[in-house]
C-alpha cells in the first residue's frame, strides 16, 4: 500500500440547478469562438460545457483597432461583442455543435429588456440543443451595452425577470466584477429566478500609449482578464457563494489545476477557462486532469466536497 | 492540415543587426507543411509561468526540409521579444503552427515580391518556395541598414546578386526606400503583373499608392497584436474597404490579404 490511497470512483458530474456537466470545467464565452474554431485543439465533448460567443440580436461589426494589449500577467481587451447576430448563429453554428453532441450555453447582450427577451425567445425553438443560457449583464465594452443593468440589483433583477418568462431553457447571469457589492447583485439574480450565477467579466481597465499620447486601445477602456484578476474573482466567488443558493460558477484568470481547485474550494460548483485558452489552446483539458487527479489523490468524491464551509 | 502546438528547440540563434536576431527552430513538421506567408505563435514565457502572457505572432522567414527547422527573423521591440533574444540553442519554445492564409503559390504574368524591415521575412519565404519550383519573381528587399539584410540573406542562402535592395542610410545595395526600385519596375511592365508585399503600414500604402491600376493584383501582408493567433479571440482586427464597419481578422482571414479588401 502507498501512502496515498487513490479514489477510483469519484464523480465529476455536477448540477447547476436544472443544467447537468459531466464534469465541472467550462469554456468561457469569447475565447473559444463558436467552438468550432478549438476543435483541432481540444475534444470538446469531454469537457463540461462550451460558453460561445455572445450573440446579440443583430450582427455586431466589434470595436476598431487595437482591441488587445497584453500588461503583465493580464490581457486588456476591448473586442466589442463582435458577433455573427442571432439568425446566423442559429443556422450557420449551433447545428454543427448539435450534430456533435456538445454541450452547449449560448451567452447572449443586449441593450434593453426587450432585447433580451426576443433573443431568449427565439433561442428557446431550439431549446433540445441549447443546455443553458448566459446572460451577460457585465460587458463594459460597449457604451449601449449590458453595462447599466449588471451595474445595479435593480437592473439585473429587472433583465432576469423578464427573461425567465420567457424561456424553458435554464438562466446563468454572469455579473460584473466592477460593482461595489457583488453580493447585493447576486441575491438580485437569485431573487429575479436565475438557475445559476456565474462570475467575473473582465475588470473595466485602460492602458495608455505614452508615445503617441492617447489611449491605448482603439475603445480607451477595456477588460482586464488573466492571472493577474484571479485572487479578485476568487474573493467575489467567496462572497457570492455566501450570499445566494444558487450554483455559482467561477471565473477569472483560472490558468492551471491548483486556480481551478481555489475556486471550488471558494464554492463554486464549476468554473469557466477563459484567456487560458487563448494563450494555449488546449489549456482546459489540462486543468480538468490536474482536477481529477487532486482529487483522487485527496480521496474527494464529489466536486462540491472541494468546498470550504 | 498539420498544426502543431508542443515545445520545439531552438537549434539556430543568432543576432544579424542591431537588435535583430535569426532564430532556427527544430519542427519537422510544421516545415514540411509552412507556406509562404503563414506564421507560428512561439511562446516566450521563461520561468516566470505568467509573464509575458500571451504568445507572440511571427511570420516564418523560411524552412529547411532536410534539417527539418522553421527560421523566424525578429527585432527586440518588447519584453516579450527581449526574452527570446536571450534565449540560447537548447531551449524549448512553445511553438503553435502553421496558421493562417499565406501568398498565392500561383499567378501569372509578371511577379514582383517586396519586403521591407521585417517584412522581409514572408518575402524571402516566398522568394525561396518560387526559385525552388523553377519560376521566377523580382525581389526587392528594403531595410534601414545593410547589416540586418545581409545577415538575413546569408542565413537564408540567398545571393546578394539575386535581389534588389535598399537601405535608407544606403550601407548597401541603392539609397532610398524600396518603393523607388519598385517605381521603375512598374514602368515597364504590362498590366498583367503580381506583387506581393510585406512590411511596415507606410510602406504597403506607398506600394499600393505606387502599383494602383497597373497591376492585376496586390497581396499585402498584414500584422497586428494578437493574443491567440486562431480565430477565438477576434483581437486582430483590421478594417475592410469600404463604408461599412466590418473587419477582417488577421490571423484567420489573413495575415495575407488582396489590397483591393483591406484599408492601408
Amino acid at each position: 500500500m502507498g501512502e496515498i490511497r487513490e479514489l477510483s470512483d469519484i464523480n465529476l458530474e455536477v448540477s447547476l440547478g436544472p443544467i447537468r456537466l459531466k464534469n465541472p470545467v467550462m469554456l468561457a464565452s469569447g475565447t473559444c469562438g463558436y467552438g468550432r474554431e478549438l476543435t483541432p485543439h481540444l475534444d470538446l465533448n469531454s469537457i463540461g460545457a462550451v460558453v460561445v460567443k455572445g450573440i446579440s440580436l443583430e450582427p455586431r461589426p466589434g470595436n476598431p483597432p487595437p482591441r488587445i494589449f497584453e500588461t503583465p500577467c493580464g490581457l486588456l481587451n476591448a473586442i466589442g461583442l463582435e458577433n455573427v447576430g442571432v439568425k446566423a448563429f442559429l443556422t450557420e453554428k449551433l447545428p454543427w455543435l448539435k450534430d456533435q453532441g456538445i454541450s452547449t450555453v449560448v451567452n447572449i447582450l443586449g441593450n434593453s429588456v426587450e432585447e433580451y427577451k426576443r433573443l431568449c425567445s427565439i433561442l428557446s425553438e431550439e431549446s433540445q440543443s441549447i443546455l443553458a443560457i448566459e446572460i451577460n449583464v457585465s460587458c463594459p465594452n460597449v457604451k449601449a451595452g449590458g453595462v447599466a443593468f449588471g451595474r445595479t440589483p435593480e437592473g439585473t433583477y429587472e433583465v432576469v425577470r423578464h427573461v425567465v418568462e420567457v424561456t424553458e431553457i435554464p438562466i446563468i447571469v454572469k455579473l460584473s466584477p466592477n460593482v461595489t457589492d457583488i453580493t447585493s447583485i447576486a441575491q438580485a439574480a437569485q431573487d429575479a429566478g436565475a438557475h445559476a450565477i456565474s462570475l467575473i467579466n473582465t475588470i473595466l481597465a485602460m492602458a495608455i500609449d505614452i508615445e503617441k499620447k492617447r489611449p491605448l486601445l482603439g475603445n480607451t477602456f477595456g477588460g482586464l482578464s488573466g492571472p493577474a484578476i484571479k485572487p479578485i474573482a476568487l474573493r467575489m466567488v467567496w462572497e457570492a457563494h455566501r450570499a445566494v443558493d444558487i450554483p455559482v460558477i467561477g471565473i477569472g484568470g483560472i490558468s492551471t489545476w491548483k486556480d481551478a481547485v481555489e475556486f471550488l474550494m471558494a464554492g463554486a460548483s464549476a468554473i469557466q477557462i477563459g484567456t487560458a485558452t487563448l494563450v494555449e489552446p488546449g489549456s482546459a483539458k489540462k486543468i480538468l486532469d490536474g482536477l481529477t487527479r487532486f482529487m483522487r489523490q485527496k480521496g474527494y468524491r464529489e466536486v462540491e466536497a472541494l468546498w470550504i464551509d | 492540415m498539420v498544426l502543431v502546438d508542443r515545445k520545439c528547440k531552438i537549434i539556430h540563434h543568432s543576432q544579424v543587426g542591431p537588435e535583430v536576431y535569426v532564430l532556427g527552430i527544430d519542427a519537422v513538421d510544421v516545415a514540411k507543411h509552412a507556406l509562404p506567408g503563414q506564421f507560428v505563435m512561439i511562446g516566450v514565457r521563461g520561468k516566470s509561468a505568467f509573464d509575458p502572457l500571451l504568445r507572440r505572432p511571427f511570420s516564418i522567414a523560411w524552412t529547411d526540409h532536410v534539417k527539418g527547422m522553421i527560421f523566424i527573423f525578429y527585432r527586440v521591440v518588447g519584453r516579450g521579444t527581449r526574452l527570446l533574444s536571450e534565449y540560447m540553442p537548447g531551449t524549448g519554445l512553445e511553438l503553435l503552427g502553421p496558421l493562417g492564409r499565406g501568398f498565392s503559390l500561383e499567378v501569372s504574368g509578371r511577379r514582383i515580391l517586396v519586403g521591407g524591415g521585417l517584412g522581409i521575412a514572408p518575402i524571402i519565404f516566398l522568394y525561396k518556395w518560387i526559385k525552388a519550383s523553377g519560376a521566377s519573381a523580382t525581389c526587392i528587399l528594403g531595410a534601414r541598414t545593410g547589416d540586418e539584410l545581409l545577415g538575413a540573406l546569408k542565413a537564408s542562402d540567398i545571393s546578394l546578386e539575386d535581389v534588389i535592395i535598399t537601405t535608407e542610410d544606403g550601407s548597401l545595395g541603392k539609397k532610398g526606400l524600396v518603393t523607388g526600385p519598385l517605381a521603375k519596375c512598374l514602368d515597364h511592365i504590362g498590366g498583367d503583373a503580381t506583387i506581393q508585399a510585406c512590411g511596415p503600414a507606410p510602406m504597403l500604402k506607398a506600394v499600393s499608392n505606387l502599383s494602383n491600376h497597373k497591376v492585376r493584383l496586390l497581396e499585402v501582408s498584414l500584422e497586428s497584436y494578437m493574443a491567440c493567433g486562431i480565430g477565438l479571440c477576434l483581437g486582430c482586427a483590421h478594417k475592410k474597404r469600404g463604408d461599412s464597419e466590418e473587419y477582417v481578422h488577421i490571423c484567420k482571414d489573413g495575415p495575407v490579404f488582396d489590397a483591393r479588401d483591406v484599408v492601408l
